[in-house]
């Protein structure tokens, strides 16, 4: 019988057939402009939904990104560095007991409806912030240094005392003990301004809706669910140096869809969160986009908790030898270089990382072995642990491999994967974990941020604890409280860089990794570089517009110009 | 007539209650939901203020009592996540699931009859087995997997639809809600192509279709006007079940293809363990199946007499 006489063959044939790879190489090129050009409206998408835009409830990743877009803070970050720079404030000072922070607001700082920024903004964005009654903001508690925290949070004050307004145009802010974090705690979208009259006249909630701000961009649509469009704001103090007419962030649109699309032309960057693991093997096998990839460490350290009251991890010696017992090489090539192994806290863009510490954390199966003996456990431990893990694919994975290294030294562990609302209630509740799959993404790029919460054992509770592992050294927390007062910034890194040691000998946590993130630009999208502190921050780039068919030749000048604008990279950030 | 109906509102409002309740308490004893509106940065004391501000420190009782209390005033309370009013939430994304559903519903019934119509009229021959197939296909597949396919075949491969999402205008809203809708509706359209096939076929064996053909009337005549009007009543009875599991499906569908809708929302909303919002969407996904029944239900004793004695 003939083929064609099999209607289902032919069917499946000409299916086959119709299989082609529809973009191998990105659709367009830019226009070739060495210099940044104003116009354009970048479109970029997220695989999460925006719930608000109300910067003291902005708490979540995908918040964060609108929000950064239309609210300035006093102080900021460079566009390439993890440094302090001014923002609302063009300047400040610094009492010589580190208690007192002036600063002195911008003349030209205005709220996206016209109006300047005074002093009392400030003031009010503050106290609206720290009203537990009103808002209930998951971010107050880094506020609370400022003299007057406790008294206004708890409604005995109707003022928060440590902030003041000595005229329109400066604001002081007078703290408990002194903070070197301060400013960092300040750069945070908690902090921005808000303009009372706004916020008065809407209410709270629909303020999270609506909101105005004193960003670069403006909201000036968002249809639900689905998009939020942005202009650019025209009262900003940088506005010249803003070169985006607009951008459209899309919502709620899943990875699979947001790398499809990108190829397709249709959205002009996708950040880590779009490029799947499958896409990025394809990335790697397309030199013309792979050109197009940007790599940079994440300031997220993910690694393993031992909890340090429960057995078997109570004893030290069983402690050593889970961190000596896991491959991390193996689980960076099992990831196929999405993460970096690490031995230690401090990712690579945080003051305080040391490529070369000899201490640090490290596969070496004969040592574990010899921690398993001085441990009393020179056949391993009979009974299995239970490692607790989210529900996540990735998670799960390290997780198996880290029960397949821990079964070398005869660890059983059993996994237990629990979902994110579960997992995090268990992790803080004494005596109920053994062992977790756990890490730390920083808040401001500080070491003070990742040991603190984690480490300290004043974050040991009976419920809500942040200190997981519930490690509690008495010297660590000497260390620590030092470090958080001392003002030279040499000594302070050192304070942190011994508290680290500490970690690394008692071993509460097994460090293991630090993702590197991955991200992909259109040949047309200029000056975008990841950010070292934030996600997605696309305020700085611009398009090389009108885009053109893209072609080998174009594409070549484009690595030119590539080639040039790796110089300025941050550190840790690298090219595939 | 008007005491089946009223019993079979009864029935729904029990149902509702037996869902909704089983639904908040097992929910509340799941995790930390101020840990979830928090992240997992918050400090005990921000958490602390959290529960206070959600009366998420009160017995489980008392707080039932509270939604029980809202609930009888039309109000399903505040979002967690998105710190609105649940009824706002579902009034914005209701509109964009129903148009979905009723294009899935049209896609059902049209290709389901067709289908099902030349199925039984051409029994036995190679396209009909080859159609037949295909059903069985529609079938057993499961969405996540015909969503998938169809979005790499149809939207990526050919082009011939937008790469999902739901468009900009009303215009782009339907050409973007085609292809996720279809994949809703296959399931749906396969079930009513194989009930209507087997129906008709043994219509179309019936004395009264043999005198009709020998009558003279045209085949077309006798399957369409003698035989489908005879073997669509059990199509009919089954859309209202199939108009229920739409709202279900949607969850699916919905996140395959970016689709901002209700189903998109519950599936958020369980993850992030928000209860007012999970609350909002699973009573209002049993209302669409409660109604969707009762539909099929009245619409059986309207044609059977002997269902309202039951």
């Amino acid at each position: 019988m003939r083929w064609t006489r099999r209607p289902e063959l032919a069917l499946v044939l000409a299916a086959l057939a119709g299989c082609r790879e529809p973009h191998p190489t990105p659709p367009w090129a830019g226009a070739g402009a060495s210099t940044p050009r104003r116009g354009g409206v970048l479109r970029f998408a997220y695989d999460a939904d925006v719930n608000t835009a109300d910067p003291a409830l902005a708490q979540d990743t995908v918040a964060a990104i609108p929000t950064r877009l239309i609210f300035d803070t006093l102080v900021s970050y460079g566009p390439r560095s993890t440094e302090i720079v001014p923002d609302l404030a063009e300047r400040w000072e610094v009492s010589d007991d580190g208690r007192r922070y002036t600063f002195h607001l911008r003349p030209d700082a205005r709220f996206s409806n016209g109006r300047a920024l005074q002093c009392d903004d400030v003031r009010y964005s503050m106290e609206r912030l720290l009203d537990a009654r009103r808002l209930a903001s998951p971010g107050a508690e880094n506020y609370r240094l400022i003299e007057g925290f406790d008294a206004f949070r708890e409604g005995a004050s109707r003022r928060l005392a440590g902030v003041r307004c000595p005229d329109p145009r400066t604001v002081s802010f007078r703290l408990a003990r002194p903070d070197p974090t301060f400013l960092h705690v300040l750069a945070m979208r908690f902090a921005a301004p808000v303009p009372r009259e706004v916020v008065e006249r809407l209410g709270d909630e629909r303020f999270g809706q609506e909101p105005v701000g004193t960003g670069p961009f403006a909201l000036t649509r968002w249809e639900k669910a689905t998009r939020m469009v942005f202009a650019r704001n025209p009262y900003h103090h940088s506005a010249p140096r803003v070169h985006l007419d607009g951008v459209i962030f899309e919502l709620s649109v899943p990875p699979h869809l947001q790398f499809m699309r990108l190829l397709a032309g249709d959205l002009d960057y996708v950040s880590n969160y779009g490029v799947a693991t499958a896409d990025w093997l394809w990335l790697r096998r397309h030199a013309a986009w792979l050109a197009q990839t940007h790599r940079a460490d994440v300031p997220l350290i993910g690694a393993f908790m031992m909890n340090t009251r429960m057995r078997p991890f109570d004893n030290v010696h069983v402690r050593r030898a889970v961190a000596a017992a896991i491959d991390r090489e193996a689980l960076a090539r099992m990831r196929n270089g999405r993460i970096r192994a690490a031995g230690a806290l401090y990712p690579p863009t945080i003051a305080g990382y040391r490529a070369d510490n000899p201490r640090a954390q490290r596969f070496d199966l004969e040592r574990a072995r010899r921690e398993m003996a001085l441990a009393g456990h020179p056949d391993g431990v009979a009974e299995p642990f239970d490692l607790w893990t989210t529900s996540g694919d990735g998670a799960s994975l390290l997780a198996q491999m880290i029960q397949g290294d821990l079964r070398r030294v005869g660890l059983h562990a059993r996994i237990r994967q629990a979902s994110l609302s579960v997992y995090y209630s268990a992790l803080g509740v004494p005596n109920t974990v053994q062992m977790a799959f756990d890490g730390w993404q920083m808040d401001y790029p500080d070491p003070a941020n990742f040991i603190e919460p984690n480490f300290h054992s004043r974050g040991i509770r009976d419920e809500n604890s942040s200190n997981h592992a519930f490690y509690a050294n008495p010297r660590l927390d000497e260390t620590l409280d030092a470090a958080h007062s001392e003002l030279d910034p040499r000594r302070r890194v050192a304070l942190y860089q011994r508290a680290e040691d500490m970690l690394l000998d008692d071993a509460p946590w097994v460090f293991v990794y630090t993702p590197v993130a991955v991200s992909v630009t259109q040949p047309y999208l200029r000056g975008w570089v990841p950010h070292p502190v934030w996600n997605d921050w696309v305020g700085d780039a611009w398009l090389d517009l009108p885009r053109r068919r893209w072609t080998r030749e174009r594409a070549s000048a484009q690595r030119a110009y590539g080639a040039l604008a790796m110089a300025a990279r941050p550190l840790g950030a690298q090219s595939p | 007539m008007i005491r089946f109906v009223l019993r079979r509102l009864g029935w729904m409002a029990l149902v509702l209650w037996v869902v909704g309740s089983a639904t908040f308490f097992g929910m509340l004893g799941v995790g930390s939901p101020a840990r979830m509106i928090g992240g997992p940065h918050a400090s005990a004391r921000d958490l602390r203020a959290i529960e206070r501000h959600y009366h998420l420190d009160r017995p489980r009782t008392v707080q039932y009592g509270y939604y029980l209390q809202r609930l009888a005033r039309g109000d399903l309370g505040q979002s967690y996540r998105y710190r609105r009013p649940v009824t706002s939430l579902l009034a914005e994304r209701f509109p964009r699931t129903l148009l979905l559903g009723l294009i899935a519903l049209g896609f059902e019934l049209t290709v389901g009859i067709a289908v099902g119509t030349f199925a039984a009229a051409r029994d036995g021959t190679r396209g009909a087995r080859l159609l037949m197939a295909g059903t069985f296909f529609g079938i057993s597949s499961p969405t996540f997997l015909t969503g998938k396919l169809a979005l790499f075949v149809f939207a990526w491969q050919l082009g011939w639809f937008p790469l999902g999402g739901y468009g900009a205008t009303p215009l782009e809203h339907l050409r973007h809600a085609i292809l996720p809708a279809m994949v809703l509706g296959t399931l749906g359209m396969a079930y009513q192509a194989r009930v209507l096939r087997s129906e008709l076929i043994d219509v179309l064996r019936s004395d009264f279709v043999r005198t009709a053909r020998a009558k003279g009337l045209s085949e077309p005549a006798v399957v369409v006007r003698h035989g489908l009007r005879n073997a669509l009543l059990p199509v009919v009875t089954a859309v209202g079940l199939s108009f229920g599991g739409l709202f279900t499906g949607a969850i699916v569908t919905e996140a395959i293809f970016a689709w901002p809708g209700v189903g998109r929302l519950a599936y958020e909303s369980i993850t992030g363990n928000d209860l007012p919002m999970v609350m909002g969407t699973v009573l209002f996904a049993s209302l669409g199946i409660q109604l969707g029944s009762f539909f099929a239900d009245v619409t059986a004793a309207l044609l059977d007499p002997r269902v309202r004695a039951t």
